[in-house]
């Protein structure tokens, strides 16, 4: 329950939206909105079942994203370790901006592979 | 705060009980919130400091957490941290995070090296509790004189800002990666001089990535509001920042920490 705030309902669940799609040899997990406290558990929830349906690559298309906080980043890097496990690496496709350089500031970008959209991430992946 | 017990509507159920549990949730949450505060600011001569933490929930406590001690009789430590999450297990990653910082400053160790504990200490927390991870600036001041060396280290947080004659320094320089994500992780440090009049804001993204209406309040905004207050209290400026959110309204938690050299 939020006290504060406009809570969740006025935005993020009409703007959030995240889908995985197959594109074989490679599975897409496509998010568009923003990506917070209050919908990282279903961005998390879809790309944590796409890495163990262990498609032989994975790319998580942020390219229509508007904003993302930590709790997004938590979930990129559960998805990058998890597929680590098994010799994979997660390939993110993100063009240059705010959210490409939150995950330079963090460290998150040295986990995972950027690319600068989904047709590129899509060839590199397979 | 107190419930009031009253024996003749306590076993009626329904909305009294949901509102007691309620009361209780909330005790609780403050409780938890408050045991990661510092009960009072250290006292430094020749500077101000203020914070806010100014919660999204009442009923939920975050991972954000701010603390300010003495290390030394001329050394003092301010730390802004925010660990993911939100809830209890996410304030218990948080009071790890408090107590590996104030440990590891009490070992003499400098903001790099302190990091870089907190670091390890979250990385080997991933394996007990849910996975969380943390981000963190840290900054020691020392007497110098009349003025004081500032030292900071920032793990995947938003800049430390600095406010000297009307101008914004943003120290980005080499920041390292948020806490939890590689134990052998070194962290770096920039130093500066602070002189009569200059500010040295810590913050959590609750206050830049605040909405406002079309947007997101962004850093500019805060840098902003900085300057125009710089030259105000510590208290007033922490004031002025945290009321930047339009209408006060937030939906992360909310941390700042200000230290303004008179």
């Amino acid at each position: 329950v939020e006290e504060r705030g406009h809570g969740g309902a006025a935005f993020d669940p009409l703007d959030f939206d995240v889908r995985s799609e197959v594109h074989d040899p490679a599975t897409v997990v496509a998010v568009r909105g923003e990506v917070d406290m209050n919908t990282a558990p279903r961005l998390e929830e879809t790309l944590l079942a796409a890495c163990d349906a262990a498609p032989q690559s994975l790319v998580l298309d942020l390219c229509e994203v508007e904003f993302i906080d930590s709790s997004a980043l938590r979930v990129i890097i559960l998805a990058a370790e998890r597929l680590e496990t098994s010799g994979r690496r997660l390939h993110v496709a993100c063009a240059a901006g705010p959210i490409r350089r939150l995950l330079e500031l963090t460290g998150v970008a040295v986990m995972v592979e950027i690319h600068e959209n989904g047709a590129r991430a899509i060839a590199a992946a397979t | 705060m107190a419930v009031r017990r009253d024996p003749a509507t306590a076993s009626h159920g329904g909305f009294e009980d949901e509102h007691r549990l309620r009361i209780e949730s909330e005790t609780i949450t403050e409780l938890l919130r408050q045991s990661l505060l510092p009960a009072r600011l250290p006292e430094i001569p020749r500077a101000e400091i203020a914070a806010r933490l100014e919660s999204a929930s009442r009923v939920n406590v975050s991972g954000d957490f701010y603390d300010c001690f003495a290390v030394e009789e001329d050394r003092w430590l301010l730390v802004i941290a925010d660990v993911t999450g939100k809830g209890p297990g996410a304030a218990a990653t948080a009071s790890m995070v408090r107590y590996a910082v104030r440990t590891a400053a009490s070992e003499g160790q400098n903001p790099p090296q302190i990091a870089a504990t907190a670091n390890r200490v979250v990385y080997l927390g991933r394996a007990d509790t849910a996975d969380r991870f943390a981000t963190l600036a840290v900054a020691e001041i020392s007497a110098v004189g009349e003025e004081f060396n500032l030292q900071t280290t920032v793990a995947g947080h938003p800049p430390v800002l600095l406010a000297s004659g009307g101008e914004i320094a943003r120290w980005l320089a080499a920041p390292g990666p948020l806490l939890g994500l590689n134990p052998d992780q070194r962290f770096k440090s920039r130093s500066s001089r602070l002189g009569a009049g200059d500010v040295a804001l810590l913050y959590t993204d609750g206050l830049s990535e605040a909405r406002i209406a079309g947007g997101r309040l962004g850093e500019e905004a805060v840098s902003a509001a900085l300057i125009d207050h710089s030259a105000e209290s510590a208290e007033a400026i922490a004031s002025a920042l945290a009321g930047l959110p339009a209408g006060g309204q937030i939906t992360d938690d909310l941390t700042i920490l200000v230290l303004k050299v008179n």
